[in-house]
This record gives structure tokens, C-alpha cells and sequence, in this order.
């Protein structure tokens, strides 16, 4: 299983910078997914790691290796683009062995590895149909059926799922991380959609404006974000601007609009009382509370809209004091008992609140996605 | 496109829900007179349009692909069409600036649409559609060139725009969480034909077949066979000898039937969580952290496989790949419907 190590890699078109200085490795036998807005250099780095792309300066090694200087069909590796580019006059299974025919593997050779293949990926059935007979998704797992049968321990996956239905995409994911974990392959994925990384990387890595923002397993980067823009990027989340109060043992007391809130202290976070500082709360961590009890972390306010998201019910709500909270409750099957106009309090669990130093330029610039 | 009939009312946001192939786009594009019906009637305010060509409808159809022109700003991409309808300069230009104001994008009037990033030429296409005053918006994917993250973001803009400025809006999109989130009402099209319309609460909660069961939200499918009934409940036997307790009573004994419950109202346990629900043992196969969920794939000791969707804050750290355990649900969550002739993986196959 190869393993792959950037350092310092750079690449400019014209004026645009689309990666500053990036460095990481991947590790042998991982899925790694890499996310970002429009325009952060994720389509570019993994073009830099097949090759297609010529970096201005860095190094790219796989296996130790140099492979800077080597050209796409010198890597080994295999990569999947969004846009499927399937023989159109060829079936199935001859567009999976395609690859293997240009090595010049004989007929046999070739039948066990396509078969195999195609079992992986339950399309054995569909082996005689042409690509136009196929579903989006039946097209896109020959395309990865072909680039696996080529025997690339690498694989280099571009938006993969990006052309398909929101639903389709939801079940070939799974498919995909099951049959890499199987034939033991590396795999780097880049896809802006957060829920299809959060589910089937083993680690993410958050890009903004060529720079990788953030590293981490999907649980760590959700529930614990570092960063701001982590925060903002993968998920939803409520972010208030606030005044640090003071620290006292493992808690950071802030001012958000005139109400104290209690907040998990960040040992890598040196705060200081005065200091501006955001805190950010996903909406499913915010709670309803009943009765007119103060309690700590809790807010009293209005319910402003609502909406139905199936599974859950999302709600806008106005505290007393000026914020705006989202708030997500889970809601099967059942006729809400919320509804715009109430009155409501709104509870912030201190464990599940995040702070972060105010970002110089501005939240609103921090959290831009263009 | 087959027998489709349904209505939109003045002031209401409909989306149209359908995979690709479905006939969703053809939908729209018969409403927006740009192809003809072989059968049927198409009426706008109770006017027959049939035979009235599209500019002529009052309506406006904004394409998937929008091709802003680029030697011209922001503004004049606007403007455009109320020019061509002979609207004088300085009112086209007022109108236009209005309608960028509704998309938040009347700081960058004077902009020329490379300068804008995808969502912005996205918003851009969408106040060239309003600015001619239409009170009836067509949508085909209107956020579907978009990143899923600003996707999430634009949804809840398009409806507040369209509720702010009193439009009728039809949108047709595959993405259920967008249909489910901006909807008045949803349609479900398949093939052709409309699956069911109604509000996305009811959509949801009660899906009129198995189609709408497994499109629309994440659903558990077990087969079986009605074993026993009395008024309250039907008893289904499930593979493996196992059974449970179902609210439906519209199937008779022996018939062969699908038993659906959704994926959060399937529980987990590390012990049997006791009477008054259907309680089956197994195995943890996968574990998957979605953010905001966390799913879990569980063999069953029939050897099926169901799925558990739960709130990320109770179930965290609580199973791992290969711990023994319980999964639960009412019989009041469950929805029963008929064997399907070809089976239950064709049934659910949307394209």
C-alpha cells in the first residue's frame, strides 16, 4: 500500500495561487478526503499527486520516491474523474479491461481481474450492457471498476460522485470506502460535500485558498475544529462574537450580548480577559429547555422559523439579548411542539461549545465560502 | 411524461422531486411552453396555454446551465430582459437593481460575471429571471452547479426571496433535503409519473409507496410475510423465523409484504430494551460518523442487514465494529406495503 508525502508544494496560475506551500502525508492503506469551497486548490493537489499537474516548487514522493519529475503514466497511480469517460461501443466488461489490454495481459489473464471486479462492485450482472444502458451511477462504478483492473494501489479520486443524484451518491459512497478497505489500497478523495467525507475518510483535510487549513479524523474535526473555517466548513454551526470575562480552572467565562456563557477551556488557546473572541455551537448540541428556571448556558428567546428537514426540525431562534440561534431537534414522526411565536429557552451544553480567537479580518470574511 | 396532473397555487413553492431521467425537466419545460404536450392541458390563472407560445406565458424558465453574457456588467446581464421587452432604460435599470438587492448582490452591479464566483453568477442568472416581473418562476437545479456547502447556504435564501416578493414557484431538484427544506409542497416523479404530492411532513412521514419510502429520507426494508392480525396490529414473519409487530392491519394473513421503518426511528442498545416494541439482535458491521449523526449498519441474526441513524451527542464512543447488540422499533413507526411483482431491488431502483 503507498504511501504519499508533499513538501512545501506550490503551484500559481498566472496570479492566483491555487497551493501555497503544502505539506502532508498520507498514510499507507488510508482514505483520505479532501474539502473545500470553489477554488481551494483541492482538484489542484490531487492533480499534483497524479502528476497531470507540474507543481512551481516542492516535492512530491510516493513510497519514498521522488516522483516529481515523473509524468502521469510513470506514477502508478489511478484516478477517477467526476466526468465520466466510459467507451461508448464498448460494454461493460470490455471497458473495464480496456487497461489491462493496453498492458498486454492475455484473455485469460484478464478475465479473473475483471471478474473480480465486477463482483466487487455487483455489477457482474450489467457486464454485456453498454454505457448507455447504464444508470449514472452503474457508469461511474465501471469507471472505477477500469481504473481499479489497471492495478493502481493509488487511487486518486476527483469529485467522484459529483455528476450523480443526491441519492444514488448517498450508496455508491459506502460501496467505494468498502472496496478500497478490501483491495487495500490508498485512496485520496476530493469532494465538496462534507457529509459524503465525514462518512467514509479515515482522516480530511480542510483546504481554503491554497493553504490546508486543517488535518484530522472526521469525529475530531467536527466535534473539536481548531479552526474557524473547519468549524464553518464541515457542519452547520451558530458562531457569536464575544468578550472573554476570565478563565478559572478548566472553564473560560464570555460575554455574548450581555449574558455570560461557560465554555470548556482550550489548552492550545491562550485568551485573555478583554480579548474578542467568537464561539461556535452546532445547532444539534443547542437543547430546548422547559420551565422558566435560570440555568447555566441558557438563554430565554423567541422562535423566529422553522423548517422541516424530515428527520429533525430545524428552528431560528432570537434570544432576549440579540443572537441568532439555529436550533436542531430531532422530531420522528412527531407533530412539533414548537412552533414560531413561542417563547422558548435555549440551552448551550458547555462541553459542546467551541471558542476560537477573533479571526483580524473580520468573522464575516473568516466564514466566507467565495 | 404520463397522466400528470396536478396544481400549484398562487404564492406557493412547489419542488418537483425525481433522479435524473424522471421527467422533472421535461415538467418544467412544458409549463414554460417551450415543448408541447401530446395530451393533456396545461393552465396558468385558469388560462388554457396550449397554444400560447412561451414569452407569452407570464412565466419564467431559469435553465440548469445559465449562460450570463460576458462582455456585459452584472447590471446589463440583468437589464437585459426588460430591454427586450421594450421597458425603457431607466426603469429596466431600476427593476434590475431591485432584484439585485433581493439576491444581495447590488454591490457587484457594476462587475462582469468572471469576476464572480459560482454562487454569485448562480444569483446573478436568478435576478435576470426576476427582473422581468413574472409572478411565476420556473427553476430546473437551481443550485445544482454549487458545492453542497453553499448550497445549504443559498437554499434558505431562494424561499425567503420567493415568499418576500409574493412569487409562485415550481423547483425541480433530486436533492430531498433541498426539496424537504424550501417546499410548500413536494411532487415525486418517476418515470414519468407523479408518486405522490404533498406537503414534505406528510411526504416524509407517510410515504404512499416504496419508491417515495427509500427516495425520500434513509429507510430499513425487511420482507416478510403476514403472519397473524387482530384490530390493533398485524404480526409479520421475517426471515429466519423472526417476527415483529407492525400498526398496519390493511394486509391480509399470508401476504407477502415489505415492512419499512426509517433509520432514526431504529434504536440501538448494548441490552434488550424490553416489551412494547420489536426487539432483534446483532451484530455491528459498519460505523459511520455523518456529523451530526452517527449511522451504524447492524447484522441481524437472519442475516439482514439494518441501519441505525442517531444523534451524534447520545451515541458517541457507545459501539464499535463487532459489538453484540439490540435494535428496536415501535410498531407504530413502521409502514407496511405490498410485496412489489418485481422485487423489492427493482422497486426501489430510481433510474
Amino acid at each position: 500500500m503507498p504511501e504519499v508525502r508533499l513538501e512545501k508544494v506550490t503551484k500559481t496560475y498566472g496570479k492566483i495561487t491555487a497551493l501555497r506551500d503544502v505539506s502532508l502525508e498520507i498514510h499507507s492503506g488510508e482514505y483520505l478526503c479532501i474539502v473545500g469551497p470553489s477554488g481551494c486548490g483541492k482538484t489542484t493537489l490531487i492533480k499534483s499527486i497524479a502528476g497531470i499537474v507540474q507543481p512551481d516548487s516542492g516535492e512530491t514522493y510516493i513510497d519514498g520516491r521522488s516522483v516529481t519529475p515523473l509524468p502521469v503514466e510513470d506514477r502508478g497511480t489511478g484516478y477517477v474523474f467526476q466526468e465520466i469517460a466510459l467507451f461508448p461501443h464498448m460494454n461493460v466488461y470490455d471497458n473495464v479491461s480496456y487497461g489491462l489490454m493496453v498492458k498486454g495481459e492475455s484473455v485469460d489473464g484478464r478475465r479473473g481481474t475483471v471478474t473480480e471486479m465486477l463482483d466487487m462492485l455487483s455489477m457482474r450482472e450489467s457486464s454485456k450492457f453498454l454505457p448507455s444502458e447504464l444508470s449514472g451511477g452503474a457508469r461511474q462504478k465501471t469507471a472505477i471498476a477500469r481504473t481499479l483492473a489497471s492495478g493502481s494501489t493509488l487511487l486518486l479520486l476527483d469529485e467522484p460522485l459529483g455528476a450523480l443524484d443526491f441519492k444514488v451518491r448517498t450508496v455508491i459512497r459506502y460501496e467505494l470506502k468498502r472496496l478500497v478497505k478490501e483491495l487495500g489500497l490508498t485512496a485520496v478523495h476530493v469532494t465538496h460535500d462534507q457529509e459524503e467525507a465525514l462518512s467514509v475518510a479515515d482522516r480530511i483535510i480542510v483546504m481554503k485558498a491554497g493553504r490546508v487549513v486543517e488535518v484530522g479524523p472526521p469525529d475530531e474535526l467536527y466535534l473539536n475544529p481548531r479552526n474557524l473555517f473547519t468549524a464553518k466548513f464541515l457542519g452547520e454551526a451558530n458562531f457569536f462574537a464575544c468578550k472573554v470575562l476570565g478563565l478559572a480552572g478548566k472553564t473560560c467565562r464570555v460575554d455574548a450580548g450581555g449574558a455570560a456563557l461557560s465554555i470548556k477551556r482550550r489548552e492550545d488557546l491562550d485568551l485573555k480577559p478583554g480579548e474578542d473572541c467568537v464561539v461556535a455551537i452546532r445547532p444539534e448540541f443547542v437543547k430546548p429547555v422547559h420551565g422558566r428556571r435560570s440555568r447555566a448556558n441558557t438563554l430565554q428567546g423567541t422562535v423566529r422559523e422553522e423548517s422541516f428537514l424530515g428527520d429533525a426540525r430545524s428552528y431560528g431562534v432570537e434570544t432576549l439579548n440579540g443572537l441568532k440561534a439555529q436550533m436542531k431537534v430531532p422530531a420522528p414522526e412527531e407533530e412539533p411542539d414548537i412552533r414560531v411565536g413561542d417563547e422558548v429557552s435555549i440551552m448551550l451544553p458547555e462541553e459542546h461549545m467551541l471558542i476560537y480567537r477573533y479571526p483580524p479580518e473580520g468573522l464575516e470574511k473568516e466564514l466566507a465560502l467565495e | 411524461m404520463e397522466d400528470v396532473t396536478f396544481e400549484v397555487k398562487d404564492g406557493e413553492y412547489i419542488c418537483v422531486l425525481g433522479s435524473t431521467g424522471s421527467g422533472k425537466t421535461t415538467l418544467l419545460r412544458l409549463i414554460a411552453g417551450i415543448i408541447k404536450p401530446n395530451e393533456g392541458e396545461i393552465f396558468i390563472e385558469d388560462k388554457m396555454v396550449n397554444d400560447i407560445p412561451a414569452e407569452e406565458r407570464n412565466a419564467v424558465y431559469v435553465p440548469q446551465t445559465y449562460a450570463l453574457f460576458p462582455h456585459m456588467t452584472i447590471l446589463e446581464n440583468v437589464m437585459f430582459g426588460p430591454m427586450a421587452r421594450q421597458v425603457p432604460t431607466k426603469e429596466a435599470s431600476e427593476a434590475a437593481m431591485r432584484v439585485l438587492k433581493l439576491v444581495r448582490l447590488d454591490h457587484r452591479a457594476d462587475a462582469f460575471p468572471n469576476e464572480l464566483s459560482g454562487g454569485m453568477q448562480q444569483r446573478v442568472a436568478l435576478a435576470r429571471g426576476l427582473a422581468p416581473g413574472f409572478k411565476l418562476l420556473l427553476l430546473d437545479e437551481p443550485l445544482g452547479a454549487l458545492d453542497a456547502r453553499l448550497r445549504l447556504e443559498l437554499r434558505g435564501e431562494l424561499r425567503r426571496l420567493a415568499k418576500e416578493s409574493g412569487l409562485t414557484v415550481i423547483h425541480v431538484t433530486h436533492d430531498q433535503e433541498e426539496a424537504m427544506t424550501v417546499a410548500d409542497r413536494i411532487l415525486v416523479l418517476r418515470m414519468g409519473r407523479v408518486q405522490q404530492h404533498g406537503t414534505p411532513f406528510h411526504v416524509y412521514n407517510r410515504p404512499e409507496n416504496l419508491f417515495v419510502a427509500n427516495f425520500v429520507g434513509r429507510t430499513n426494508f425487511l420482507e416478510g410475510i403476514v403472519e397473524a392480525r387482530n384490530r390493533e396490529k398485524s404480526t409479520v414473519k421475517i426471515r429466519g423465523n423472526l417476527s415483529v409487530d407492525v400498526a398496519d392491519t390493511s394486509h391480509e394473513d399470508e401476504e407477502d409484504v415489505i415492512v419499512a421503518v426509517r433509520e432514526e426511528n431504529t434504536f440501538l442498545t448494548g441490552d434488550d430494551p424490553g416489551e412494547g416494541r420489536n426487539v432483534l439482535d446483532g451484530e455491528v458491521t459498519q460505523v459511520y460518523f455523518l456529523g451530526a449523526y452517527i449511522r451504524l449498519e447492524v447484522r441481524l441474526r437472519n442475516g439482514d442487514i439494518v441501519s441505525s441513524l442517531m444523534p451524534t451527542d447520545i451515541l458517541l464512543g457507545k459501539f464499535r465494529v463487532g459489538d453484540r447488540v439490540w435494535v428496536s422499533f415501535y410498531p407504530r413507526s413502521t409502514l407496511v406495503y405490498d410485496y412489489p411483482t418485481l422485487g423489492l431491488r427493482h422497486e426501489l431502483e430510481a433510474y
